[in-house]
């Protein structure tokens, strides 16, 4: 089992909460900064924790709990501009939640009312993307025509360490390549793909692979917000620097199940998810700045009423949330109005006002 | 406001779950996602988190029941009402404790120690505020969080009344059944990884986890193999699909043979037929000994060489032409119940033991065919289907059938009905016996007939005429042949 990231991994804060030096990454945060982790952290896993409790209220069809990925995700995500455009997986909900989507808003894909629910362009952050690795490909056509704009910025990608046994990750990494395409490959090796542990995706450490493909490739401890967004900030400004794509391994671990609708303790050992808690990513950021003076007791607290706030704001507007109009759907199809479009809402429109309880179809939807 | 917890889809589709353990009880204060309760679907075992804040007022399912998805399963007066009465005994926890709950206790508290349910052990006499079930239940919630709010894209799936899924076990497990079941109890994972939400230390550390894929689970629950008893050989102590294998053939007493296709037919048309039709079964015997001088005298007739002329091409005649007097005989009941589907043409089904198994190949419009024409039909479908090669058009859409249980010896059976058809004739072998001619005793060929028919459709007027005509065309078909 796959606990230890071996002598390649960077870290910059222990599990334990104690800084330690690298010689090749450093970053230095002030207090401010480290107090703003904190709590990005304890608000990701809040909200990730509130979505999968409204699955099991029957309020969601499903959920992809991050639990566990958290500094990963929010390491990554700062690390970038604002400007800079992020392509998720369907798990990225700490990334979404660093560029400002409102957790309420991930909800309706997963209750089944939107289709994504949120403009890429307003937050600079892509779809979740449901099959497997195929945002690699998006992302790098993304970061190709950012290049050929001559606009300096990078592009980040995630995907896990079951996607990089999909054929679109290789040809992902292979067009990057040759193109030089300013994009970071952010995987999270969450050590599982579902019930496949790592040792059936890949015979080496999966950052290795990046040197056939002729870009660097570098691990990072996942559980460590610090050295994540250090090791980010490094590949992005080398991206924008022109000097091509990195692949950057997380090595974390998903605490929770796949989805809700998977049990982990069918194919995992306790003994593997008791090494990882021990390395959790929030409790030795905690460690640090209680240590180091940098939060007090009243504080951390008002951080978790601040957390319950959100949770409750997530599980009142999710019950609140409306159903769509079944014309809605053809309002996503095209930018502009499309004649084709136009007559199949309209066919609909009157084929739904033939039932007897037609009026509530031409309305907003709130389904109460 | 009262609330009532519906049972959550936890998986994607799936239409029940069965409830292992309640963790609360009636007259406890539960916190929004406390955990009220498992249960154990087709997929998974899981904690059951409160939508709720406020006091239980009832539990609606018992541990062992199977619960419909969308089927309520605690009721919880909402905090608001409930707050004056429980706070000085039970006060809101401070945020971090809450947080540890919701976190999994990744914040190094254990939830078990810090959240104790207050237990009120009163049922029988509820609280004031807390009103009684039946009270209650006239009043559905109203506003935005209210009952109407089912809907089919959320977690509870499609209702489906009584919709039956898979369940990984049928044996009901108590509330602290923790450890692996008694022996021969169908396989089950025992659940010792605390990665549901609210469970973060597990004390069931010492249990033996079974490891096995979904697809081994699937085959030890069908091979009957208790997975606790399998030593494992895959990698990290799982169990292989061959490890099962290899327990069941330990463990046999019987070789369980894989049913051909024509097997698997015959068992799926006998099992429907058997229990949707209620059968009757009539039997005469008959003495055909004219019969049988009639086809001895055909065998020895040059330009009948090459045709088989048995009895059952005089049963087949007799039976065809009763078929095509009573065509109530000849036909189906409709689907809906309502309508009886009269076919206008006769297709004779004969049941055959054929190298793939019983085959009921037909002979289409057989109440029109002549001596010769039958002979000459039955001889080649029989020959077809002893090759195994009737096609498969030939094997559907017969209106009635015969099997000929004679050539085996035997004087007679019930037999059941070919799907869809409401009658059906056996004919048994042809013996010489003792039956009484003119008031003496004297040796006559003699055979069996029965014949079964669908209740639903043939009244024991109908199906005793239909066979008496047989019996009696078989008696002298010579003379019905030439008087018609």
């Amino acid at each position: 089992m796959a606990v230890d990231g071996g002598p390649e991994l960077v870290q910059l804060l222990t599990p334990e909460g104690v800084l330690v030096e690298h010689p090749d990454v450093a970053l230095v945060l002030t207090d401010e900064q480290w107090r703003e982790r904190y709590e990005l952290l304890v608000m990701v896993r809040r909200l990730d924790a509130e979505a999968t409790a409204l699955q099991r209220h029957g309020e969601l069809g499903l959920w992809a709990p991050c639990q566990g990925q958290e500094a990963a995700q929010v390491g990554a995500a700062l690390a970038t501009r604002p400007t800079e455009r992020i392509f998720p997986t369907y798990r990225e909900h700490g990334m979404a939640y660093v560029r400002g989507v409102d957790p309420v808003t991930l909800l309706g894909l997963f209750r089944g009312t939107t289709l994504g629910g949120w403009d890429p362009a307003d937050h600079g952050f892509n779809l979740y993307t449901i099959v497997i690795g195929d945002q690699t490909l998006h992302a790098v056509g993304y970061a190709m025509g950012a290049q050929r704009d001559g606009a300096h910025e990078g592009v980040l990608v995630c995907f896990g360490d079951g996607a990089s046994s999909q054929g679109d990750v290789a040809e992902a990494f292979v067009y990057a390549a040759v193109n030089d395409a300013p994009v970071v490959f952010f995987c999270q090796n969450n050590q599982w793909a579902i019930s496949e542990p790592l040792e059936r995706q890949t015979r080496i450490p999966l950052f290795k692979r990046a040197a056939g493909y002729g870009f660097p490739g570098v691990r990072v401890d996942g559980n460590d917000v610090l050295a994540v967004e250090a090791v980010v900030s490094a590949a992005l400004e080398r991206a924008r620097a022109g000097g091509g794509p990195t692949l950057v391994e997380a090595f974390t671990y998903r605490m929770g199940a796949h989805t809700t609708s998977d049990d982990p303790t069918r194919y995992r050992t306790t003994a593997e998810g008791e090494a990882w808690r021990l390395k959790d990513p929030i409790e030795r950021v905690r460690a640090h700045i209680v240590r180091s003076g940098i939060a007090d007791a009243a504080w951390l607290a008002e951080v978790e009423g601040r957390a319950e706030q959100l949770g409750e704001h997530m599980r009142t507007a999710c019950r609140a949330m409306p159903d769509p109009t079944p014309t809605s759907m053809f309002d996503q199809v095209y930018a502009e109005d499309h004649p084709v479009m136009d007559r199949e809402r309209a066919w609909l429109t009157s084929y739904l006002a033939g039932f007897t309880d037609a009026p509530h179809h031409a309305g907003a939807g709130g389904g109460q | 406001m009262l609330h009532e917890f519906r049972m959550p889809d936890a998986g994607e589709g799936l239409t029940e779950a069965e409830v292992l353990s309640w963790h609360v009880a009636v007259g406890d204060v539960v916190r929004v996602n406390q955990v009220l309760l498992e249960v154990e679907t087709a997929k998974a075992a899981v904690e059951l988190p409160s939508p709720y804040a406020g006091t239980v007022v009832a539990l609606l399912a018992e541990p062992g029941d199977v619960v419909p998805v969308g089927q309520p399963i605690i009721r919880i007066e909402d905090a608001a009402d409930a707050a004056a009465e429980p706070t000085a005994e039970a006060p809101a926890p401070p945020p971090t404790e809450r947080l540890h709950e919701a976190f999994g206790g990744a914040f190094g508290a254990d939830p078990a120690a810090s959240a104790p349910a207050p237990s009120a052990p009163a049922p029988s006499a509820p609280s004031p505020s807390a009103p009684s079930p039946s009270a209650a239940d006239p009043a559905p919630p109203a506003g935005p969080q209210g009952g109407q709010r089912q809907a089919v894209l959320v977690g509870y799936g499609i209702r489906e009344g009584s919709a039956k899924g898979r369940r990984p076990r049928a044996t009901p497990h108590g509330a602290e059944h923790v450890e692996p079941g008694p022996p021969g109890e169908a396989a089950r994972p025992v659940r010792i990884g605390g990665l549901e939400l609210g469970r973060a230390v597990e004390d069931r550390l010492g249990a033996r986890t079974v490891r096995a894929k979904p697809p081994v689970r699937r085959l030890a629950r069908d091979l009957g193999v208790d997975l606790e008893q399998v030593v494992p050989t895959g990698p990290e102590g799982t169990i292989t699909h061959d490890d099962v294998t290899r327990a069941a053939q330990a463990a046999a007493q019987s070789e369980a043979v894989p049913l051909s296709h024509v097997a698997r037919m015959m068992a799926r048309a006998m099992t429907e037929s058997a229990f949707s039709a209620p059968h009757v079964t009539e039997w005469v015997d008959v003495d055909v000994t004219r019969m049988m001088e009639l086809i001895r005298t055909a065998r020895g007739r040059e330009d009948l060489a090459g045709l088989a002329i048995t009895p059952l091409t005089f049963a087949a005649l007799g039976l065809a032409r009763a078929a095509r007097a009573h065509p109530t005989i000849n036909a189906s009941l409709a689907d809906d119940g309502e309508h009886l589907l009269v076919h206008r043409s006769v297709h004779l089904g004969i049941a055959v033991d054929s190298p793939r198994g019983l085959v009921v190949p037909r002979i289409p419009d057989a109440g029109e065919l002549d001596l010769r024409g039958m002979a000459d039909a039955l001889g080649r479908l029989v020959a077809t289907a002893r090759a195994g090669r009737s096609r498969p058009e030939d094997l559907r859409g017969s209106t009635i059938t015969i099997t000929n249980v004679g050539v085996f010896g035997i004087d007679a059976g019930t037999p059941i009905l070919n799907p869809g058809e409401v009658a059906i004739l056996a004919l048994g072998r042809v013996l010489a016996r003792p039956w009484v001619v003119d008031g003496a005793v004297v040796a006559r060929e003699v055979t069996t007939l029965a014949l079964s028919f669908d209740h639903r459709v043939v009244d024991g007027a109908l199906g005793s005429r239909v066979l008496r005509e047989v019996a009696d065309f078989m008696a002298d078909p010579a003379t019905a042949l030439a008087l018609g």
